[in-house]
């Protein structure tokens, strides 16, 4: 493989697993009915 | 409010993020990524994919999210009372009717490509594949898509196919919510994840093979690892290409199922408490990591070990259903470890890509469903096997008329452009009609995580642009000349002014439902939105 595709690969498969295991942690985190929102300003 | 009651709401909320992906998980992921970013940069595709995905992906997702669960809480499971939710003019249930003429007219069709899958599943499970080369391919999957080539197939194999995919399409429907839909989501998305997991690694421990170049031996040997240089080798000259700009957006809108109707009918059975910010985004999530990480890692990679990367350009560029239907049971042919291993690659591959398929069209079959449950009153059951008879009674006709374009007008005018007009109608509903402010409220009604403030502004302007650009766009590019029908045999055009026709009618109709429906609405005294 040339270092170009390594590096989009990579890329793509970070962003798109990190998204994933980011968002499927804070589901199981936080409590189906009522949950509390975060502090205005944040972030995702 | 009080119909609201009464609507089922589902049983969890994991059942939920799975119905929602594997609405969007679809065949798509599997089949057309993979060409998609061949053909449009390698690599360079992934950044107006991923640009495409936070800008307008992602953005739609929760506002296809919003609208539904607005509507869904105002007693509407379909657009066109969704639709008048948002906007109280007599015009917006009848500019609801996308949203109910856009599945159903895919459903159809889409099922008829499932039951593609689900025979294959069968042919493999019987060793009916196993053995053919190439042209032995061809023909086999020749004579079953063309009735009149019927060479290896009897005529009534796809018809029977075809039957039992509908009939197990709409006995998931039948069963309600979440002894039907979320219950198929619960297993099939699992079991697709775990089939895609396994022939992923398969794939990329082959050995590498010898290179042939129209069956000459290049000396040169190649393996999964080129399949992924294949895949992801940057093309810098395409990167400034509109046109790859435009398909990566598409390649979003399809792969998220987005301007559906089919997103907003799930949503519509969410709670005003129910998050829908985190809960959009682990669906896309989901979405895509079925696509990027598993999509992308199988078909390419398998062909480019045992066909070279010149024969998958080849392949690739026949289109997606070569790519499934001939070319990867070629591979599984090729597979060491014998018949076993070819019966087992061949079930778990097209065993996903039929789980793949059937989590998205149940979704399809729910908007429709609802209205009439919603309107006249009827059963699940009754309006499920009523939609399944009119369901076959129109496949039939793409049974008989695939190879003659009838298909493909279906799948252009309600499957591809359709999905821009409604995601553009819904976008500006939400967001201007409703307004910047109550739009960002409704995101934020039981969030479980507060979205970023800039995306307040994308939402508003940055979404509806794209849309705007991609539909123009569209037009010009590729509406136009489907329309105009160039380089057609008078026979092809025949059949394809037949599928217009029809297409026309069922959007008429619908129109006239909508209206018998608000009719018996207003007598019954009910409130309208």
């Amino acid at each position: 493989m040339t270092t170009g595709a390594l590096i989009f690969m990579i890329m793509a498969w970070t962003f798109v697993l990190g998204l994933t295991s980011w968002s499927f942690r804070k589901l199981m985190k936080t409590d189906p009915s009522n949950e509390p929102l975060p502090p205005p300003g944040t972030s995702l | 409010m009080a119909e609201a009651a009464q609507r089922e709401q589902w049983g969890s909320r994991i059942g939920l993020i799975l119905a929602m992906a594997g609405n969007a998980v679809g065949l798509g992921n599997f089949l057309r990524f993979p060409r998609q970013a061949v053909e449009n940069g390698g690599g360079t595709f992934m950044i107006p994919y991923f640009v495409a995905l936070v800008l307008v992906g992602i953005p739609l997702m929760w506002i296809e999210w919003g609208v539904g669960r607005h509507g869904g809480l105002r007693g509407h499971g379909s657009t066109p009372g969704m639709f008048e939710s948002l906007w109280k003019h007599p015009l917006a249930k009848y500019l609801g009717v996308l949203g109910l003429f856009m599945p159903i007219i895919v459903l159809i069709y889409y099922c008829y490509i499932e039951s593609w899958t689900l025979a294959w599943t069968w042919f493999s499970l019987t060793g009916q594949t196993q053995g053919l080369d190439q042209a032995g391919m061809q023909a086999f999957f020749g004579s079953y898509v063309n009735l009149q080539n019927g060479t290896v197939h009897g005529f009534w194999t796809p018809f029977v196919f075809f039957f039992v995919t509908i009939a197990v399409n709409f006995f998931v429907v039948s069963k309600g919510l979440t002894a039907g839909i979320e219950r198929l989501a619960k297993i099939g998305m699992p079991i697709l994840f775990i089939f895609a997991a396994i022939l992923v690694i398969r794939v990329l421990t082959l050995d590498p093979q010898p290179e042939l170049v129209n069956g000459v031996a290049t000396g040169r040997m190649v393996g999964p690892m080129d399949g992924l240089n294949f895949m992801y080798n940057p093309d810098w000259s395409r990167i400034t290409d509109p046109s790859v700009w435009l398909a990566a957006t598409g390649q979003i809108f399809f792969t998220l199922s987005v301007g559906m109707g089919s997103l907003q009918a799930y949503a519509s059975y969410l709670k005003k408490t129910d998050d829908i910010a985190l809960s959009g985004i682990a669906t896309a999530a989901t979405n895509e990591t079925a696509e990027v990480v598993l999509g992308g890692s199988l078909a390419i990679p398998a062909i480019v070990t045992f066909f070279g990367v010149a024969g998958a350009m080849t392949i690739a560029s026949q289109g997606s259903f070569d790519l499934g239907f001939i070319a990867m049971p070629l591979v599984f042919n090729q597979l060491p470890g014998g018949a076993i291993m070819t019966t087992l690659a061949g079930v778990m591959w097209f065993g996903l890509l039929f789980f793949a398929g059937i989590t998205s069209s149940v979704a399809m079959a729910t908007p429709a469903l609802s209205f009439i449950e919603e309107n006249w009153g009827w059963t699940r059951k009754r309006s499920a096997w009523t939609l399944a008879a009119i369901a076959v009674a129109i496949g039939i006709l793409h049974i008989v008329y695939n190879t003659r374009g009838f298909l493909d007008e279906w799948d252009y005018w309600a499957g591809t452009f359709g999905l821009v007009v409604l995601a553009l109608v819904e976008t500006v509903l939400f967001v201007w009609v409703l307004g910047p402010t109550r739009m960002w409220e409704e995101l934020h009604d039981g969030a479980a995580i507060r979205i970023p403030k800039a995306y307040k502004f994308i939402i508003t302007f940055i979404t509806p642009t794209f849309l705007i650009i991609m539909m123009a766009w569209w037009f010009v590019q590729d509406a136009l000349p489907t329309l105009l029908m160039a380089d057609e045999t008078p026979e092809r055009q025949t059949v394809r002014w037949a599928s217009r026709g029809l297409m026309a009618l069922i959007f008429v109709l619908q129109l006239f439902l909508i209206r018998a429906a608000w009719n018996r609405r207003r007598a019954a005294g009910k409130e309208t939105a």
